[in-house]
């Protein structure tokens, strides 16, 4: 008889499922093997041990406890405990990803009120007799295609500005280059009634200048 | 419970009888909470993977197959909540090592001594080891049922048990722990 058919035997013996079979090989096995009496004495008082062993009752509360939770569920929910509620509900179980949404939604709000402070009311695109734009410290924008010969180039203190219009079909794009270092701020502005000219402002450390530029809008001569 | 009533259970619980519910969480939670109880070592989580498991149970019970027995079912959901509550646990524990020892909220019934000895041995088993025997001795549940819950044959749950038993041996009888 192997050790893992003995093994079953025992198992089944104690379980009470061994068959008249099982029982008899097994009968012949202990009697005639000490080690197999012995693992069959020590399976028995385990057994009993762990019958012994108390049950304990559920919590008193428990079933109450359970039958409102699934009330709950079943109510509807308050419009407060909508996609909001599930919102900080996610955030509270998964804080990186919180974080990460505060820091985006912070760091948007302080662009927005960047801009707003620093350009005013937002730029009609369709109609570039109002559009302007600033930027603070950009080293280069180049928006248009190369090629541009009307230009006009400020100096303000350190900074050397230089506007280029396109010529010949570059849509309403400009183009502009900055040297220097140090906090800039620069202006473009369409300036009405002519439509072809944009006045090029530039600011540093408290002084203005400014400078017109014609263009042609519509990308003729 | 005999099977029959389970479902006549289950399906009034559908229609929206809460009571029916209630009948059910009667009926199965003291095995149930000795199962959990006996899984993770701990009241506190026991209670809270039990009612865990029987609010999952409620929302699930539409996947319920009346071909299948209502314990088998609702017993693989209290063993999947109560390692569920075992993964936490340790990622807290591993989180919480330099606080002081949390030893004073495990399961320890001071006036038993055996009984703690044997939920120390039970701890120390492998998962796979701990649920049959949980499932043999404080469910008392069949090979055939055991089987069923665990998803693996007969002659698995079988083997684990006897080697479940080998390990219990070295750990309470060679130590000392005797029946009474």
């Amino acid at each position: 008889m192997s050790y893992e058919e003995l093994g079953r035997d025992i198992s089944d013996m104690i379980d009470g499922v061994a068959t008249p079979r099982q029982a008899e090989r097994l009968q012949r096995a202990i009697s005639g093997d000490p080690e197999a009496a012995e693992l069959f004495r020590q399976m028995r008082e385990l057994d009993t041990v762990l019958r012994d062993s108390p049950s304990e009752r559920a919590p008193a509360d428990l079933k109450a406890a359970v039958l409102e939770s699934v009330e709950a569920l079943r109510r509807p929910r308050p419009a407060a405990d909508g996609w909001f509620a599930t919102l900080v509900a996610s955030f509270s179980r998964r804080p990186k990803l919180g974080f990460a949404c505060a820091f985006s939604a912070g760091l948007g709000t302080g662009v927005l009120l960047l801009v707003l402070a620093t350009r005013g009311p937002w730029p009609d695109l369709q109609n570039h007799e109002r559009t302007s734009g600033t930027m603070i410290n950009q080293p280069a924008i180049n928006q248009s295609p190369p090629g541009g010969d009307r230009s006009a180039t400020l100096n303000v203190r350190e900074h050397r500005v230089t506007l280029t219009t396109p010529q010949g079909g570059a849509g309403d794009d400009v183009r502009l280059e900055v040297e220097g270092q140090g906090p800039i701020a620069i202006t473009l502005r369409g300036v009405a009634p002519t439509d072809s000219v944009v006045r090029l402002e530039v600011e540093a450390a408290g002084e203005l200048r400014q400078k017109d530029v014609e263009w042609n809008p519509r990308g003729g001569n | 419970m005999l099977p029959d009533h389970d479902k006549e259970l289950v399906r009034k619980t559908l229609a929206g009888d809460d009571r029916a519910f209630g009948e059910l969480v009667d009926s199965c939670q003291t095995p149930l909470y000795n199962l959990a109880l006996r899984l993770l070592g701990n009241r506190e989580d026991a209670r809270d993977a039990l009612q865990a498991a029987f609010i999952k149970a409620y929302t699930k019970l539409h996947t319920y197959d009346c071909r299948y027995r209502f314990f088998a079912w609702i017993y693989r959901i209290v063993m999947n909540e109560a390692l569920n509550s075992l993964k936490t646990r340790r990622r807290h524990e591993e989180l919480d090592d330099r606080l002081p020892d949390r030893s004073d909220n495990r399961w320890s019934p001071e006036r038993d001594s055996q009984s703690r000895l044997v939920q120390e041995a039970l701890m120390r088993l492998p998962m796979n080891y701990r649920q049959a025997i949980v499932l043999r001795y404080w469910s008392d549940l069949s090979h055939k049922e055991i089987a069923e819950i665990l998803s693996v044959p007969e002659k698995t749950v079988k083997s684990r048990l006897f080697s479940a038993r080998q390990l219990l041996i070295r750990e309470l009888i060679h130590q000392g722990v005797h029946a009474r």
